[in-house]
């Protein structure tokens, strides 16, 4: 009686459709994969298969409702914000979304043979997937502390269960373990600093606390008691989201979970681990700090007239952090015999590209980091989808020598992975280097001394990328086959490999609708360029590269 | 020319460049098992491409070919490509990428030529010529590209089917040095890629400071160089205008529509012409030190390719270990590259680094150390692949030498140097190719009296190795003895080291041809060892035409670089024309680059002319 009274006032039921419209998408996602589970239990023990489809065809009524948002956004027909300012659907939230839901839609294609070989075929798991991806449409649109916070539970509690969905694999088992227990320590980590930065600033909203920042980052903020310097408190929140949020991309430090975790789920979950998941905190991880605290890039605020050097900065951080991935990750793949297990710490060392986008902070560089979540996702998932198709009967398919002489067996499929192995090692026609030249691009046009050293040192360590990826690629084409047994790909993964190849070679050869699609997305508002100022620079620079100073406003400004 | 140049709606360019992908596309049509049928087209497919790129020259139903007269780069095709990075599709040839696209087709004919029968044993055809045919793609892209995006993905792209091509059919070290290869060039390529961004974003930078003077370089650039009396201020106008629509677009004005760039382009370009227009600015602008960071990005890069001395040892696994149609477009194509790449980009876009003493000092040290270690190198081979291997470090560090002399005589020299290296080191190498068909051996002391077994074979050899150590009458002698005459006006010193490393040429080369061909045999399988055929001898039809035709009337081949050479000095060594006046100028003109061959007009004015 109640719920239809207030139902009854117009202005609910404005504000309802309003807000139904913007997350139309995750409803329509979260309404199939009730369906799937509802199915699962229905479903005769052959016709199983059929929750995949429906599944695939909820992904892509969930991607159309994208599109349809899009336009409505763009056109200013619905207001971009929701449920008070708890979400906002802009074209960054829009451009992850279309990410995740690629993700997804190939991940779906790819799990289907590999589930029968298994005999793992149940329709929770894509139930579990599904869900999981509503989690992170919620994580790209959440502008708020809490429901960034919910909508990560909620994309990360289905993905435990899927990586320890092969109840008597024991490495599936311990992956699940420890993938949980780290999980949730790291979320344990965010949630402390998420608390923390709510007690400063006074609120969960992240345009509030951006607002709030520039105040109380101050050295002389005003108390209730007196001056206080809380400048410190507001580092250590800082540095914790940013532990949290480095467990969740997998960032050294804190990346030991992901080569186990990788290693040892099924690998169409290992698949849509690696870009899925990743993207979205990525996300996450953009939108706290692009979005809420954009004023503690490089430093939190000094003062010099009393003396009080500044404190440094999330780019530091971030800086920092993005070399040790680039570099761990790519050295600690060089000794890897399982292919899961290397392309594990491959994803680690990708991860470190992505961040060098946060990094430059400037338009190219979020162009960049967009850009190379979408390339990264299709990508990795084309390789994933290599490997699912070496699964056969009675053979693993995750040891180097199982690809041996694979392109006599297969010679489709392996063109195809030698182009995902191009991309992936940045070789041009492929979007791989389309991705890695705006992200390098970005810290170049930034002039800053640090950052083009760091750029140096991403690409050196690019090509000793290319030397891992070269073993695959001398396997499949030098080496002679250890077993006789028969690649078939079935029609779903056929299509899956054929569509992720395309777009990869598509968005490598002709570049500029892709770059268009991340530009407009990086531009959205609340991800403003960082404009450099000329008192505060990033890190001191102790002479160096770049002997010229840039003229001020110069750096970002080259853009319009 | 300069209007457009183009066949069913395609300009030339694209046909020449595109046509090798092409082939190797309708081949992964082809069932694998059908190999006859697979080789023939990949043979017929080669030569047709050759006869397309001799349009160029000849030109083609109501459009002549190249104009010598008309300075930069002609046969202009210019598209969108990526807008927001400004990165178009841009291809022009000027007589120098000219010169080294015909060597590129005409050595893609020759390798795919000479593997008919050795892939025979080999096996997996179809993916052999595959990967050929994309190489060919990838280097002819490097060499017509206007645009430094469009260069640098072929520059990068080339690299895989050489990967491949030394990975599968290379000999027995092949895995290690396909990797090498790789890992090698492509530390050089990235470190090109930083370069390649930083001029990217500093050149809306220049071009907003130094403006005006941006523009008159460019338009120096487009137009016939000074020398050349005859046509002196003819104007290359497409050029011009691609060059200007670069400047327009730093300034951020969209050059196709007129108005303002949209929202979220970079207002920058990788116009080629305009970058290299903006080179003598950039330090005024943004100080010496980052000039000499960016040619040492862009040096790095091409030294390793050339390879000049400290990056060279790559080269010798590759080259030993690379099937024979690879080692010929290894030596004859690709080390090009590298030289390619210091007179195309480095040289003429950073004229400031050029010119600073040290690091012209450094370069030539290093070319020097590289012409005498790589002939020692050679000498102390046991093997005849990489002996051949090894000269072409000394050969290189000769080119290298006279392209930092700076003047006309030595790029001219260094760019004829670098035709004739192709052809006689692969000449060389299929030559070695055909011995190892019989012998199973590259083992130096395993042959011996191979001359009155095979005497035709040994006649050819005996040519192409005259010709490579430099015999007058023979082509290497010309580019020698003008690379020579460069460094000797340069600096008298280091013509002498040059003199030096071409002495030990001659020794290492000699050495191996008495030891193969001549005194008696030491082994009783060389006895029997079959002559070369019909088909094995007319491969050799074009390499040998070449090597006389070069030899004793080069005239042709100059004229299509001298104009290139020059434009290149006056933008590195401007002093050059201006200081030595007027005579100078008619010395440069009638008695050296073109005189000397011209043979009336060599008179008593030059002691090495003859």
């Amino acid at each position: 009686m109640i719920i239809a009274a207030i139902q009854e006032i117009p202005d609910f039921q404005a504000m309802a459709r309003q807000t139904a419209t913007l997350i139309m998408p995750e409803i329509i996602l979260a309404f199939f994969a009730c369906a799937a589970l509802v199915l699962e239990v229905m479903l005769p023990r052959g016709r199983k298969v059929l929750v995949a489809w429906i599944s695939l065809v909820g992904v892509l009524i969930s991607a159309g409702s994208v599109a349809l948002l899009f336009t409505a956004v763009s056109s200013g027909e619905t207001p971009s914000t929701g449920f008070y300012g708890m979400i906002v659907v802009d074209n960054y939230a829009l451009a992850f979304q279309v990410i995740f839901l690629v993700g997804a839609a190939l991940s779906i294609l790819l799990s289907m043979k590999y589930l029968e070989i298994e005999r793992a075929l149940r329709g929770e798991y894509y139930a579990l997937m599904l869900l999981s991806v509503v989690g992170m449409m919620f994580l790209s649109c959440s502008v708020d502390l809490l429901t960034l916070f919910v909508s990560l539970e909620l994309m990360a509690i289905p993905l435990y269960v899927l990586v320890g969905f092969f109840r008597k694999d024991r490495k599936s088992n311990e992956a699940a373990i420890k993938y949980f227990l780290l999980g949730a320590f790291s979320s344990g980590i965010l949630l402390y600093g998420i608390s923390l930065l709510y007690g400063i600033t006074g609120s969960t909203n992240l345009s509030s606390v951006a607002g709030a920042i520039p105040k109380v980052a101050s050295a002389t903020f005003e108390l209730a008691g007196g001056r206080g310097d809380l400048r410190y408190l507001l580092l250590l929140a800082l540095t914790l989201i940013g532990a949290g949020m480095f467990f969740k991309v997998a960032a050294v430090p804190f990346h030991m979970w992901a080569p186990d975790a990788y290693e040892g789920a099924p690998t169409s979950v290992t698949a849509f681990m690696s870009v899925a998941v990743k993207a979205a905190s990525f996300a996450m991880f953009g939108r706290l700090f692009l979005y809420g605290l954009p004023d503690l890039r490089t430093a939190i605020g000094g003062d010099l007239a009393s003396n009080i050097p500044a404190l440094p900065g999330w780019s530091a951080l971030l800086g920092i952090v993005a070399a040790l991935t680039i570099v761990v990750g790519n050295l600690a793949a060089l000794s890897q015999s399982n292919i899961k297990r290397l392309l594990a710490y491959s994803s680690i060392s990708h991860a470190g590209y992505t961040l060098l986008g946060l990094v430059a902070g400037n338009k190219t560089g979020y162009t960049g980091f967009i850009l190379y979540l979408f390339i990264y996702t299709l990508m990795n998932l084309g390789v994933f989808g290599c490997i699912i198709a070496l699964r056969r009967q009675n053979i693993i398919g995750e040891q180097m020598e199982d690809l041996n002489g694979l392109s006599r067996k297969a010679p489709v499929l392996t063109v195809l992975m030698t182009i995902f192995l191009l991309s992936l090692g940045g070789i041009p026609p492929t979007a791989g280097f389309i991705g890695k030249f705006y992200l390098f691009a970005g810290l170049i046009e930034t002039g800053n001394p640090w950052l083009v050293r760091l750029a140096v040192l991403a690409v050196i360590m690019t090509v000793v990328s290319l030397y891992y990826y070269m073993r695959f690629i001398r396997a499949m084409f030098i080496a002679s086959e250890a077993e006789l047994q028969p690649v078939r790909l079935s029609p779903a993964l056929k299509t899956a490999l054929g569509i992720a190849a395309a777009v990869v070679l598509a968005a490598g050869i002709y570049a500029g609708p892709f770059i268009n699609a991340a530009q407009r997305a990086a531009s959205s508002d609340g991800i403003m360029p960082y404009v450099a100022k000329p008192a505060a620079p990033a890190v001191p620079p102790k002479g160096g590269v770049q002997r010229v100073p840039m003229p001020p406003g110069s750096s970002p400004g080259v853009t319009k | 020319m300069s209007d457009q140049f183009n066949i069913l709606g395609v300009g030339i360019l694209s046909w020449v460049l595109w046509l090798p992908a092409v082939g190797a596309l309708v081949l992964l049509f082809f069932n694998k098992e059908k190999k006859d049928s697979i080789r023939l087209f990949a043979n017929v497919w080669i030569v047709l491409c050759f006869l397309v790129s001799l349009l160029l020259i000849t030109g083609f139903v109501g459009h002549g070919g190249y104009d010598r007269s008309l300075g930069g780069l002609q046969f202009i095709e210019d598209h969108e490509w990526i807008p927001p990075l400004g990165a178009r599709y841009q291809l022009g040839i000027d007589g120098l990428s000219l010169v080294l696209v015909m060597l590129t087709t005409l050595l893609g004919v020759i390798s795919v030529v000479c593997s008919w029968s050795c892939i025979r044993e080999k096996g997996r055809e179809k993916q052999y010529y595959i990967m050929l045919l994309l190489l060919q793609t990838g280097m002819l892209g490097a060499f017509v590209s206007a645009d430094l995006f469009l260069f640098f993905v072929f520059w990068e792209m080339m690299l895989v089917p050489v990967y491949f091509l030394i990975g599968i059919w290379g000999g027995a070290n092949r895995l290690y040095s396909a990797s090498k290869f790789i890992l090698y060039t492509l530390l050089g390529s990235v470190l090109m890629l930083l370069a390649v961004m930083k001029l990217f974003f500093i050149f809306p930078q220049v071009v907003q400071k130094s403006g005006p003077d941006v523009e008159a370089r460019a338009r120096q650039l487009c137009s016939s160089p000074l020398t050349d009396a005859l046509h002196v201020g003819r104007l290359n106008a497409p050029m011009l205008n691609m060059t200007m629509d670069a400047i327009k677009r730093a300034r951020g004005i969209d050059a196709s529509t007129g108005g303002p760039l949209p929202a979220g382009y970079i207002n920058s370009s990788f116009n080629i012409p305009a970058l290299t227009a903006v080179g003598p600015y950039v330090k005024g602008v943004l100080g010496l030190g980052l000039v000499i960071w960016l040619f040492a990005g862009f040096g790095i890069s091409f030294a390793i390719r050339a390879p000049v001395f400290p990056f060279h040892t790559w080269l010798a696994d590759a080259h030993y270990n690379a099937p024979t149609a690879g080692s010929v477009i290894l030596a004859g194509i690709l080390l090009k590259m590298g030289t390619y790449g210091f007179l195309r980009f480095a040289l003429p876009m950073f004229p400031d680094a050029v010119n600073d003493p040290t690091v012209r000092q450094l370069i030539i040290i290093l070319a020097i150390v590289g012409i005498v270690y790589g002939a020692f190198l050679a000498m102390a081979q046991k093997d005849i692949k990489k002996l051949i291997a090894y000269s072409s470090i000394s050969q290189l560090g000769l080119v290298m030498l006279g392209l930092f002399a700076l003047n006309p005589d030595g790029i001219n020299g260094a760019v004829l140097q670098m035709i004739n290296h192709g052809i006689s080191t692969g000449g060389l190498f299929i030559l070695a190719g055909i011995l190892y068909e019989r012998r199973r051996t590259f083992d130096i002391s395993e042959f011996g009296g191979l001359f009155g077994v095979m005497p035709k074979f040994s006649v050819i050899f005996l040519i192409v190795t005259l010709s490579a150590l430099g015999l007058p009458l023979l082509n290497n002698f010309r580019g020698e003895l003008l690379t020579l005459t460069g460094a000797f006006e340069a600096n008298a010193s280091w013509g002498v080291w040059g003199m030096i490393g071409l002495v030990l040429v001659a020794a290492y080369l000699i050495l191996l041809y008495r030891r193969v061909f001549l005194g008696r045999s030491t082994s009783p399988a060389n006895e029997s060892l079959k002559d070369i055929d019909a088909r094995e001898t007319w491969q050799f039809a074009p390499i040998l035409i070449l090597i006389f035709w070069i030899g004793v009337y080069p005239k042709p081949f100059l004229s299509y670089i001298n104009p290139q050479t020059e434009a290149v000095v006056a933008q590195v060594n401007p002093d050059y024309f201006k200081a030595n006046g007027e005579a100078n100028k008619a010395r440069t003109l009638g008695a050296t680059s073109i005189g000397v061959v011209d043979g009336a007009s060599a008179n008593g004015n030059r002691p090495e002319g003859r």
